[in-house]
């Protein structure tokens, strides 16, 4: 090898070697959103808690027991990078048959639209910002699998969630997560 | 000379292929930083024991839509469409031969007008009120399956410096007891 091609070929090792490993280009940052921890029902719990008599009697299909469904999913980004959710999808699945429930879209689940900005951090007092996606993950037929399944009782159920969307910069978003649905008589 | 004028046309290209913006003329800087429904959530709930006869109150579904506008250029919101789609994505509700349900409606958004707007978040913040239930979103959802309904919405309108502005969000409208 001539001394002339030498540091071409440096350069190109060191490009190469960047790509393999996973290079990110500074110019052009993704943003570091994670997902904290769910405030549920009114009292802000870390599960849903559901007393399957009120679904058997219609009382959780009432405007006034509304807050007993809230769903809040904190997420917090670390990143200058701004980001906005679109939609969240749900898998529901029965922790006592371990299966998907075919009644609430089985393994596909279900896909619901929103819409929540993650500011980026714009100074230095935080090591992230804290952001708050108000769900509602109980839906009619969830309701309804409860009233016309007792066994939900035994184990209640589990919502996988996956929030989708995309950052300032046009990079996709996808984080995962689990929420556990309590049935209780 | 030649290669000066060479020289210039290549930097020309470049600055045309990279999507050159006039910088005497610059476009609004904006986005929908949140929809919400009314009682706490980022969707609408509706009822069936109150959406019938004289228990149907619009106020209910009285939603929000969140705009930020980053920087001096302000925008005037001029019209708003909205599409009702099922959970595979059809058009669903009598909208749907329409194309959706439209209407010119007439909000400013302001521009940033100092730097203290940029303290609390990223611009300045205006809000505007839509209400996606009406009486034949409400006889949908008690017929499509998983009485959910997703509605696209699309606002469209104009920014100070002549720029066409549409930005478009959905949300997610959720029927309990149908």
């Amino acid at each position: 090898m001539s001394k002339r091609a030498l540091p071409s070929c440096l350069i190109a090792a060191v490009l190469a070697l960047s790509a393999a490993s996973g290079c990110r280009n500074p110019f052009d940052p993704e943003a570091d959103v994670i997902f904290d921890r769910f405030f549920c029902g009114a009292t802000y719990t870390y599960v849903l808690l559901i007393e399957r008599v009120k679904v058997t009697n219609g009382v959780l299909y009432g405007r006034a027991e509304e807050g007993k469904l809230f769903v809040g999913a904190q997420l917090l980004n670390s990143s200058s990078v701004s980001a906005t959710i679109k939609s969240y999808t749900v898998v529901y699945k029965d922790v006592y048959t371990g299966a998907p429930i075919s009644s609430c879209g089985g393994s596909a689940g279900r896909r619901f639209y929103s819409s929540l900005y993650l500011s980026g951090l714009n100074n230095n007092t935080s090591a992230y910002t804290t952001n708050l996606l108000q769900m509602k993950v109980v839906t009619n037929e969830l309701l309804d699998h409860i009233k016309n399944n007792a066994y939900t009782i035994n184990g209640g159920i589990d919502c996988e969630i996956s929030f989708h969307g995309v950052d300032d910069n046009g990079h996709d978003l996808k984080i995962d997560t689990t929420l556990h649905i309590e049935v209780y008589e | 000379m030649k290669r000066a004028l060479s020289l210039i046309g290549l930097a020309g290209l470049f600055v045309v292929l990279n999507g050159c913006r006039n910088p005497f003329l610059p476009a609004s800087d904006v986005f929908i930083s949140y929809l919400y429904g009314p009682n706490e959530a980022g969707e609408v709930s509706v009822y069936s024991a109150e959406s019938g006869g004289t228990m149907f109150s619009i106020s209910n579904y009285r939603s929000f839509a969140a705009f930020v506008v980053r920087n001096k250029v302000g925008i005037n919101i001029t019209s708003l469409t909205m599409v009702y789609t099922d959970m595979a994505g059809n058009q669903v509700t009598e909208y749907s031969k329409s194309g959706g349900k439209s209407f010119k409606m007439y909000t400013r958004l302001y521009p940033v007008q100092s730097n203290s707007e940029f303290s609390a978040g990223e611009g300045r913040v205006t809000t505007v009120d839509f209400y996606p239930v009406d009486r034949r979103v409400i006889t949908e959802l008690a017929t499509v399956s998983s009485n959910t309904i997703n509605c696209l919405l699309v606002f469209r309108g104009e920014d100070d410096t002549g720029h066409d502005i549409r930005l478009s969000a959905s949300i997610t409208i959720k029927g309990y007891g149908f």
